[in-house]
């Protein structure tokens, strides 16, 4: 019950009361109540002419870094006896220092401001109109009022993007933009790619003259493989199903890789885009240069999980999407084929083959989920599994799941098992930081090592 | 909640007293508790929204202003009831009919605006 409706009751009974026993002393016995409420009527708070502002110390963040929120009150209207002034700080965030919410006193011209820090995780926030609450001085009327800032204060946090040093991909088609991915073409570059004959304006220094004195009709000139930028693709997989393992979810790293790779590809100079495949598509349009990562870091950002329908498996990518022969990263944990749930066709492997078939270099960097559910139920002590049930049936996922990732390198798919214990930034070091002739070596695919970063935990 | 209800209690239990004719004495008890109970159930409303304060806020100006307004209000009521109780006044049946109307009508304006408000 407001206390008003109270007051207002008591006050009446009495009157009636008095009215019916013809008692005069009981209406006295009122008069201090009506005083009460005189009183708060008196000093009740008019309309409120507040000037409010928000300001955040910076609108894009990392994950859990402290955001200052700057708040500006001026009472352009009467003085406000007790004044209840609360921020809409968005779910998902928490406070960290200070406080949104602030009782005072504000006289009329008065002007007052705090700051208060926020913190969160990965995310897009949005804040919510201010909340003022003015009471009389007794407290007893309250005039509450929301106002909407003209500025709708928004705050993104990004995801950590880790810095790599060297990623290396060979794609079938490159650009006919300079860059450091491996062309496929004769012409001025660093690597050796083969020798030809001797044309005029070569440098003397790219004269072969073993091959010259072996045919002295002629000269020779060595040729060096051109360099040039790409198209990229990032897929994320944000389909719940693959990410979710005992109420734990792996995607948070998936978004990990995803923000490092594309910075990483842009630093490189190539043409990178985003598409997140989850409850729906979501796409970023291919782009250069640092405000394509800010666009793609935003994406990132508002990635979520989800399931849908249509999207239970990867077969619905839309690949018109990529330019052809282009290179394709998709970063998932990948679905088993013999889940129940999938429609025939539709198993990750065998879209993924397709894809490969279809000409794009596809590479593929897994968060490896069998160990991530082996470490969450470890880590749960109020899971009743013993120990070696775990220990056998994560023997016989690691088993299958290598044998799905031997399929896909054998469809000339570059495979990376990322074990999300260790660090991404290892993980792609030791199988995308190698050098170029490496990779032509092996055709560029190092499968072995992603074979023997499988085969290692059985 | 508990001083709401203590400030019914105490109204009510000042109430049967008067209409009961209580000596004097506890007469100014009565009156005295039903004001108690007023102010206990004012301090417990302050507490709570006190308590929505951050810990930087200065609350010591506001609690001091809330009791300055509360010390006026409740000794302005005082007054009033000691002054109604000592001095006696009688008005014809049709005169007391009149007050209590108008007290009534007056009562329901006031409380129409505090809810407006």
């Amino acid at each position: 019950m407001r206390r008003a409706t109270l007051l207002s009751l008591i006050v009446y009974a009495l009157i009636l009361a008095a009215l019916i026993a013809r008692s005069g002393s009981l209406l006295a016995l009122s008069l201090p109540f009506v005083t009460y409420l005189i009183a708060c009527l008196l000093r009740a708070p008019g309309d409120l002419s507040l000037e409010i502002t928000r300001t955040l110390s910076t609108e894009r963040v990392g994950s859990n870094v402290p955001v200052d929120v700057t708040m500006t009150v001026s009472n352009a209207g009467s003085s406000l006896e007790e004044l209840l002034i609360k921020d809409g700080v968005p779910h998902g965030l928490t406070v960290s220092d200070g406080s949104p919410r602030h009782l005072l006193k504000l006289a009329h011209d008065q002007t007052v401001t705090w700051t208060y820090a926020v913190r969160g995780s990965r995310g897009h926030y949005a804040f919510s109109p201010v909340r003022v609450k003015a009471y009389d001085p007794l407290g007893l009327i309250s005039r509450e009022q929301t106002f909407p800032l003209s500025a709708a204060a928004r705050l993104f946090i990004l995801p950590p993007v880790l810095r790599l040093k060297y990623v290396a991909i060979r794609p079938r088609r490159t650009r006919v933009y300079s860059g450091l991915v491996p062309a496929r073409v004769g012409g001025t570059g660093t690597d050796f790619f083969g020798v030809r004959e001797y044309q005029a304006g070569d440098p003397p220094h790219w004269i072969n003259w073993h091959a010259t004195a072996r045919h002295p009709e002629t000269w020779f000139s060595n040729e060096f493989e051109q360099e040039r930028v790409t198209d990229i693709g990032i897929v994320l997989d944000g389909r719940e199903r693959a990410n979710l393992y005992d109420h734990q979810s792996i995607f948070e790293y998936s978004t990990l890789a995803a923000a490092a790779l594309a910075d990483a590809f842009l630093s490189q100079g190539n043409r990178v885009s985003l598409l997140v495949y989850g409850r729906f598509l979501q796409w970023t349009l291919p782009g250069y240069g640092k405000v394509q990562r800010e666009r793609i870091l935003r994406t990132l950002a508002l990635a979520e999980m989800g399931d849908s329908q249509a999207f239970a498996g990867l077969d619905n990518i839309p690949t018109r999407l990529f330019p052809a022969h282009s290179q394709v990263v998709l970063i998932s944990p990948l679905i088993y084929g013999d889940s129940l749930l999938l429609r025939e066709g539709t198993d990750d492997v065998e879209v993924l083959i397709k894809l490969r078939a279809h000409g794009y270099q596809v590479m593929v960097i897994s968060p490896d989920p069998v160990t991530f559910e082996e470490s969450v139920i470890r880590a749960n002590p109020l899971q009743k599994v013993s120990l070696p049930d775990v220990e056998l049936a994560a023997r016989i996922a690691r088993i299958e799941r290598s044998l799905m990732l031997q399929r896909l390198q054998r469809a000339g798919i570059q495979v990376i098992n990322w074990d999300v214990s260790k660090p991404f930034e290892q993980t792609v070091h030791s199988h995308l930081g190698r050098p170029l002739a490496y990779l032509r070596a092996t055709g560029g695919n190092p499968g072995t090592q992603a074979e023997r970063a499988v085969g290692g935990k059985r | 909640m508990i001083a709401a209800i203590g400030l019914v209690i105490t109204a009510a239990a000042a109430a049967v007293g008067l209409v009961f004719g209580a000596p004097s004495g506890l007469r100014i008890i009565l009156i005295a508790a039903a004001l108690g109970g007023l102010l206990a159930w004012d301090l417990t409303g302050l507490n709570r929204r006190l308590r929505l304060a951050a810990a930087s806020d200065d609350l010591s100006t506001i609690r001091r202003h809330h009791l300055v307004w509360l010390g006026l209000t409740i000794g302005a009521g005082l007054l009033l009831t000691t002054a109604a109780m000592l001095i006696p006044l009688h008005f014809s049946f049709a005169w007391t009919v009149f007050l209590v109307l108008v007290a009534i009508l007056g009562m329901a304006h006031l409380v129409s605006r505090l809810y407006r408000g």
